[in-house]
């Protein structure tokens, strides 16, 4: 293993989707929805990443897998430059970065019998074919719980948490080093969503994997994760470890998103005080800082001066806000 | 504790499904009430029939395949509506009992703007005036915290944010003042700062109008934050019914405890397991025989297998704690 080098190290990176408009479907506008993005994940680590819907966070999870073309910035796994490779030159890495899916009914093909879902990577990459291809499916049906004579059957036979773990199968099958989780067990029931994490945490031992962990629930993201970032409107606004992110949130946002999240725990939601207003449009994000509408704590400087850049507070606490360290401090009121 | 008579009295009640294969009993004989001014919450995991138990009560079951076989369903004032003609219950909705379900989209009409279809709730039930129940429409929006209701109650709803949309059929749910409002995951589809605030107009709608509110979800955190009591379903059947903090405090069916115990807590920390309820949901056309939860139960025995378990009162926590589990009378 090469020391130093982290397993995944992402710098600058963005995403801006073209609105098309009028009759000749020109771009006339751009949508960041990933607009200048930095993060590592280590070897053996799980990364969360939390934020509301539109935030930007799976089209992050899709440029890391390389299912997207970043429109800038670096992708470097491994120490190897992935952000602007086409597919041919990419074949390699897919097999070190894969991603589970939301919803694995419609990431499964409904035609393909769940040996051929899970043979097939393994033809493709590794050239397996007959007994040896059906042993290495059986080990992958193992390693995920299911029996071996799902083999014979096709996706819509099994539960939602079964095809996930289907899902998980398909992606463990060429061994990868990275597995993207997009909102895995999102879902999914309590019962069967805890199933499917102790899943998730038992192969990350057993195979060394490193997730970058994709969830708009914050008690799973803390449950999974070594370090959190939080995204707002296509920008990391906060990272840190996962304890001190829970028990000193800095940034507003982040602040207002675990004080919004109802836990279960009857006394504990007593004093809740909503976040005003909605997310803004991507396609038209504010000026500054990207929350100063709904920030309860926003200045002037906050709308005036460009957006702030992601800083350290701490040793290993990063927060992107003009105002955190004189809220960190607790000597300022809302407006 | 009221002596009041509840706003509604559920008792015995079992809804059938005609499905192929057969009929299914997909709420098998459940009772239980909801007080004025209160916040029941209905929880239990997909296929439970706590959706099913919602449309029973509105009478919206579907039409050719569903209908409730026994019990009573009363709502105060108005008698059982299981026993109501259908004309005679479309009276009743969205005026002394309505409904807010999960997705607002497809419960709008796309084709009416937001005000004309709340002034059609409004003079279904009230003899106004267009123009007055334009007026109605307009003033429930700006209740329901819409900005510039007067210029928004002329959009459509694809032209609103999910929330916004959530906004408007609380709007239109209230806006009768029923003494009932059934609310079916009404925030699931919205993202937790939205979801927040919707859960807040819920409750300052409820103080304004002076309703009561059956909160259906599969979200143990929204029922801690807005219920007074809760009552959990499983295959069909209330397996608990308790105040709020004696459910959190002390699960006492089975089922409960694995589902709190299923869930990832803050305060654990990283990695640790997670409990989890073996096995999954049983088809309601092939239950274990006895306690319906038996197959999958940790703490199974003998008697289980043999015998459905009623519900059992929890003499340690007051009358209004009661466990469907034969392991509750051991305990009484």
């Amino acid at each position: 293993m090469k020391s130093g080098t982290p397993l995944l190290e992402v710098r600058g990176l963005a995403k801006h989707f073209p609105v098309a408009t009028g009759v000749f479907q020109s771009a006339g506008s751009w949508i960041k929805a990933v607009d200048g993005v930095d993060l590592v994940v280590h070897r053996g680590e799980t990364f969360g990443l939390v934020g509301e819907s539109g935030c930007g966070k799976s089209t992050l999870g899709r440029l890391i897998v390389r299912l997207l073309k970043p429109t800038a910035g670096s992708i470097a796994f491994e120490g190897k430059e992935m952000a602007h490779l086409d597919d041919a030159a990419l074949f390699p890495f897919r097999r070190a970065v894969q991603i589970v899916f939301q919803d694995p009914y419609s990431a499964l093909n409904p035609r393909m019998r769940v040996g051929r879902l899970l043979g097939e990577p393994l033809r493709i990459h590794k050239h397996l074919s007959g007994a040896a291809l059906q042993a290495e499916v059986d080990q992958l049906l193992d390693a995920v719980g299911l029996p071996r004579s799902a083999t014979a059957k096709f996706p819509h036979e099994f539960s939602g948490g079964q095809r996930q773990r289907i899902g998980i199968a398909r992606a463990l099958a060429l061994r990868p080093k990275l597995i993207v989780c997009d909102e895995p067990v999102s879902a999914l029931d309590v019962s069967i969503q805890a199933q499917i994490l102790n899943l998730l945490l038992d192969l990350q031992t057993e195979f060394g994997l490193s997730y970058l962990f994709i969830s708009h629930d914050l008690s799973v993201v803390r449950h999974v994760s070594d370090r959190i970032g939080v995204m707002y409107l296509g920008r990391i606004v906060e990272v840190a470890d996962a304890t001190s992110l829970f028990a000193t949130p800095m940034h507003p946002y982040t602040r207002a998103l675990i004080a919004s999240a109802p836990v279960p725990d009857p006394r504990a939601n007593t004093a809740v005080v909503p976040l005003e207003g909605v997310v803004p449009s991507a396609a038209s994000p504010p000026p500054g800082c990207h929350f100063h509408t709904r920030c309860p704590y926003a200045v002037d400087k906050c709308k005036a001066e460009p957006a702030p850049q992601l800083e350290a507070l701490q040793t290993n606490h990063l927060v992107r806000c003009w105002r955190a360290g004189e809220l960190a401090e607790g000597v300022v009121g809302g407006r | 504790m009221t002596t009041a008579e509840p706003v509604l009295r559920v008792e015995g009640l079992r809804t059938a499904l005609a499905l192929p294969g057969g009929a299914v009993n997909v709420v098998d004989g459940i009772s239980f009430t909801v007080d004025t001014g209160e916040t029941v919450g209905l929880v239990g995991e997909s296929g439970c029939g706590k959706s099913m138990t919602a449309l029973s009560i509105m009478g919206l079951l579907p039409q050719s395949i569903g209908r409730i076989t026994e019990g009573r369903v009363l709502l105060r004032g108005h008698g059982d509506l299981a026993a109501l003609a259908p004309t005679a219950l479309r009276r009743l909705r969205g005026n002394a009992v309505s409904m807010v379900f999960q997705e607002p989209m497809t419960s709008l009409n796309p084709v009416y703007a937001i005000g004309e279809q709340i002034s059609e709730a409004v003079r279904a039930h009230r003899d106004l005036s267009r123009s007055e129940a334009w007026k109605a429409a307009v003033d429930a929006l700006r209740l329901v915290g819409i900005p510039s209701p007067e210029a928004r109650a002329s959009v459509y709803p694809h032209q609103l944010s999910g929330g916004m949309r959530q906004r408007v059929m609380i709007a239109m749910a209230m806006v009768c003042r029923p003494t009932l409002l059934l609310a079916d995951e009404p925030t699931t589809a919205l993202d937790v700062t939205i979801q927040a605030q919707i859960l807040d107009l819920m409750n300052r709608m409820k103080a304004e109008a002076g309703s009561a509110i059956l909160l259906i979800t599969h979200d143990l955190g929204v029922v801690a934050r807005m219920a007074q009591r809760v009552l959990v379903m499983y295959a069909g059947v209330i397996v608990e019914s308790a105040s709020v903090l004696d459910l959190f405090d002390k699960p006492s069916h089975p089922y409960t405890q694995g589902l709190l115990e299923a869930m990832p807590s803050r305060s654990k920390g990283r990695g640790t397991r997670l409990s989890t309820i073996g096995g999954s949901v049983p088809d309601l056309r092939a239950l274990p025989q006895g306690c319906r939860f038996s197959d999958r139960c940790a703490a199974v025995h003998q008697r289980c297998r043999e015998a459905e378990p009623p519900l059992f009162p929890i003499a340690a926590t007051g009358h209004a704690h009661h466990a469907r589990c034969w392991l509750a009378e051991a305990g009484a």
